[in-house]
């Protein structure tokens, strides 16, 4: 048995993440597994959300590969926290599960 | 880079009629005034109450100016005016053992001597290579150079030495390490037709650092310990230099001696006396002690047992006990200034800071039956965190969910002299032991929004605690605020008066004499209101000499960033019957035997409601459920949507809950990312995890003691947030209601039979 990795197997587990609602209580086991290698993700480049607007508005932001450098935030504003958590997961998984391009 | 304006104050609590004094920093300079503001409600997420900060004091002071202030970091050890007289431009020797954790890739100063012309004459330092290096000023101006070319290994211990034989116009530099068992062949070299030596009468000595702070050049500051410095007169090779360093006792002036410091000496202050009449070292910026010297065998793990197996001082380029800013304003304490937590509120140029600071009632003055126990100490532990930065690869699946930062998490990052908390590690590696509110404290503010706080409103420590707060001013129960340094300082007198003693969420880190005077709280009948999770789980200790600083040791087991390293787990500070750091638990108080319940699990993504048990039903606790049909206990809050969550605790009489000690109700319903703590971890399972372990819930509890008194514990920082759910009439908050006014009844508690 080998160490688990993203492959093409868990495509069913992306599928399950955007039919639902991003409750946690209701993700499977597989979409957990799935979850947590996406985003056991090194610094640089690494996702976050960088609040813009308290409560209201939301970017996408990349960490530096240095602390202490500029976080990089993207333009593009968000008027809801799912949202970014589905359009980071997408990015994540189509980083790591070529050839399974989730869109 | 971001503009900002941020301060700290000089006293976090402080009576009517004392004076709190501010310093105030900017990220460019900009004109700033200051309001007093009351804080009821930090909370601003729009489903809750929302802040409520009412102004008690508007323009209370400027308009002034901000400036930058920078922020020096690194300790380092300084001894003045050091006689040479009987040394000067004549034989000499300087040794010290070094246990260096970063040699190589800059220049670290090991000792330097500086004469009071501030010329440095001779500096004994790890050069680029980590190797071990000389520096001298000759009389005739010249300077000269010698090094080993041997890199000093990482994280042994050496000896280090540099003879001077004018005689035979010869400097020799000695580095012997000694790995384990083993001692490496020394390696020595000499450098020979050398002038004589520049030696003043009298310098000062730098000790971890090149000379004085000067922004115009580095201070090559040592990532390191230092044992055992020491300077000697006379022709003297290295095996006679290592025979006087190695003696277990320095009681007295030694022959040929011109300084030597025994760094086990006076383990909590800021100067070391020298052996003998040789001045003291004066320690900046607190590096580290009561850490494990070149001698520490594996026997000894308590320094006040065998201290010379401790006279090494841990030295970081990236300590900090005092930001040491100029004072801008000060504010005394009106008569009339009710007990409560303030804050002055800067408002510089498009951005302000909130400083927080308690105020006590006058003495003898309480205004209330139950006092507030402003957390103090954990908010230390917890300030200016920035861990969801600097390890998003573990953060985010610790959290279960993106990590978010707000303005202020930008801030912190982009300056690290804010940084340290008791959850960092140090520049080498090695835990952050010191955490200081002498500085800007930016995650102890209203509205901080923290990674930690889950889904949901984020709120972590002082916003959650506010949600107590708020609850309180609600219910209209008045209630008087006191911080755990009081505590500390006071003992059980600082409670005086008060029937009830009510927590915050998350009091974590609990001193020695904080734990004793609840306990003694109790013995004389108090009752305790523990409104949190993860309560009273790290010893901790203050220190008289250092106002607003908070040591810690995380040995042997519980939840930690990092592990206190062998022989290392007793602390500096305190008092000698709390020295052994670590776990409550493991110093046979366990948080049970002083709530009812303990740590049991954490998971920082959503929270669960409690379900009643039959004891709920109990003639005992019938006042708390008084009004109460529901079944199922807060399946609602801000909190990750349930009462239970973030850090939950359980009862269990194996740890110390009393026998008789009510479960009211528990919750269940925890997803995969809220795992039992290590601690109860003894061998390694499956079966650790909030879907699979029965463990892995919290548990509300009440018990009564002997003395007429009560405690009940909510087992959970989320039970706070629930607390304003549907404008505070929910299950929630009637139960905590019913629970506080009982305990402010005089009436006593009845010990129930057989109890």
């Amino acid at each position: 048995m080998s160490r688990y990795s993203v492959t093409l197997s868990d495509r069913t587990y992306a599928d399950e993440y955007l039919a639902g609602s991003g409750d946690v209580r209701r993700f499977s086991p597989g979409l957990n597994r799935l979850l947590n290698a996406l985003r056991n993700d090194p610094r640089a480049g690494h996702e976050v959300v960088v609040c813009v607007k308290p409560w209201r508005e939301w970017k996408i932001g990349r960490l530096p590969e240095r602390v202490g450098d500029p976080v990089e935030i993207e333009e593009k504003a968000y008027s809801s926290k799912t949202d970014i958590e589905r359009e980071v997961f997408i990015r994540r998984w189509n980083r790591v599960a070529v050839g399974a391009r989730l869109a | 880079m971001r503009e900002w304006i941020a301060g700290y104050s000089d006293e976090i609590s402080a009576r009517p009629r004392e004076r709190i004094t501010f310093r105030i920093g900017a990220s460019s300079r900009m004109r700033y005034d200051v309001d007093i503001l009351r804080i009821i409600c930090a909370e601003d997420d729009p489903r809750g109450p929302g802040c409520n900060m009412p102004v008690v004091i508007p323009k209370f002071a400027g308009p002034f100016e901000a400036g930058i202030q920078s922020i020096r970091r690194g300790s380092y050890a300084r001894a003045a005016n050091l006689d040479l007289s009987t040394i000067a431009n004549g034989d000499f020797a300087i040794g010290a053992f070094i246990y260096p954790t970063t040699p190589g890739g800059r220049r670290q100063s090991i000792l330097s001597l500086v004469g009071l012309d501030g010329l440095v004459v001779l500096s004994l330092y790890l050069g680029p290579t980590g190797a071990l290096s000389v520096d001298w000023r000759e009389a005739s101006g010249q300077m000269g150079s010698l090094s080993t070319e041997h890199p000093a290994a990482p994280n042994h211990w050496h000896f280090v030495s540099v003879q001077w034989n004018s005689g035979r116009r010869a400097i020799v530099l000695t580095q012997i390490a000694k790995a384990g068992l083993a001692a490496s062949p020394p390696i020595e070299v000499t450098k020979k037709s050398v002038g004589p030596t520049a030696l003043p009468r009298c310098v000062d000595v730098y000790f971890a650092a090149s000379g004085p702070p000067d922004l115009s050049r580095s201070m090559e500051l040592y990532n390191g310990k230092i044992d055992t410095p020491i300077l000697l007169s006379g022709a003297r090779n290295a095996d006679a230099l290592r025979e006087l360093m190695e003696r277990e006792v320095f009681d007295a002036a030694i022959p040929g001696v011109v300084g030597l410091w025994d760094f086990s000496v006076a383990m909590a202050a800021d100067s070391i006396p020298g052996v003998g009449t040789i001045p003291p070292a004066k320690l900046v910026n607190l590096p580290t002690r009561a850490m494990t010297g070149w001698r520490w065998s594996g026997e000894i793990h308590n320094w006040r047992e065998r201290p010379s197996h401790y006279r090494a001082i841990h030295f970081h380029d990236d300590d900090l006990s005092d930001a040491g800013w100029d004072a801008d304003f000060s504010f005394e304490i009106p008569d009339d200034l009710p007990s409560g937590v303030y804050a002055a509120r800067i408002n510089g140029e498009g951005v302000e800071d909130h400083i927080p600071f308690v105020v006590r009632p006058s003495v003898g003055s309480t205004r209330s039956g139950a006092v507030f126990l402003f957390p103090d100490a954990s908010y230390l532990a917890y300030a200016n965190y920035l861990e969801q930065i600097k390890s998003p690869e573990w953060f985010e699946p610790y959290l279960g969910g993106l990590i978010e930062l707000n303005e202020t998490d930008l801030v912190l990052q982009q300056h690290p002299e804010f940084d340290g908390c008791l959850y960092s590690v140090h520049s080498d590696g090695s835990g952050v032991h010191f955490s200081s509110r002498l500085r800007p404290l930016l995650n102890m503010r209203p509205r901080y929004r923290s990674s930690l706080g889950g889904q949901g409103c984020g709120a972590w420590q002082f916003k959650a605690d506010s949600h107590i707060w708020a609850w309180l001013d609600h219910m209209q129960i008045p209630v008087d605020f006191l911080c755990d340094q009081d505590l500390d300082r006071e003992g059980v007198d600082a409670l005086a008066g008060y029937q009830v003693v009510i927590t915050g969420t998350h009091p974590e880190y609990c001193s020695g004499r904080m734990r004793t005077a609840l306990e003694q709280f109790l013995g004389r009948g108090g009752r305790l209101m523990y409104l949190g999770g993860n309560g009273f789980y790290w010893k901790v200790a203050y220190d008289p000499e250092h106002p607003g600083v908070l040591e810690l040791r995380r040995g042997e087991s519980g939840a930690r960033p990092w592990a206190s390293r062998p022989g290392e787990t007793y602390m500096a500070f305190g008092d000698a019957p709390h020295g052994l750091g670590g776990l409550w638990r493991n110093s046979g108080r366990p948080p049970n035997t002083l709530t009812g319940v303990g740590f049991t699990a954490q998971g920082f993504d959503v929270g669960a409601p409690y379900h009643r048990r039959a004891e709920s039903y109990d003639l005992r606790a019938r006042f708390i459920f008084a009004g109460v049909d529901d079944e199922l206990i807060g399946d609602f809050g801000l909190v990750g949507g349930g009462a239970a969550g973030l850090e939950i605790d359980r009862a269990d009489i194996g740890l110390g809950t009393p026998t008789h000690a009510l479960v009211l109700a528990s919750s269940s319903e925890h997803t995969p990312h809220y795992l039992l703590t290590v601690e109860e971890v003894l061998e390694m399972h499956p079966f650790v995890s909030g879907d699979v372990s029965d463990q892995v819930r919290a548990d509300l509890v009440f018990w009564e003691t002997t003395v007429g008194g009560a405690v009940f514990a909510t087992g959970s920082i989320a039970w706070a947030g629930a607390l304003s759910h549907h404008d505070f009439t929910n299950s929630v908050s009637r139960i905590t209601e019913n629970t506080l006014r009982r305990f402010l009844s005089p009436e006593p508690f009845a010990f129930p039979p057989g109890g």
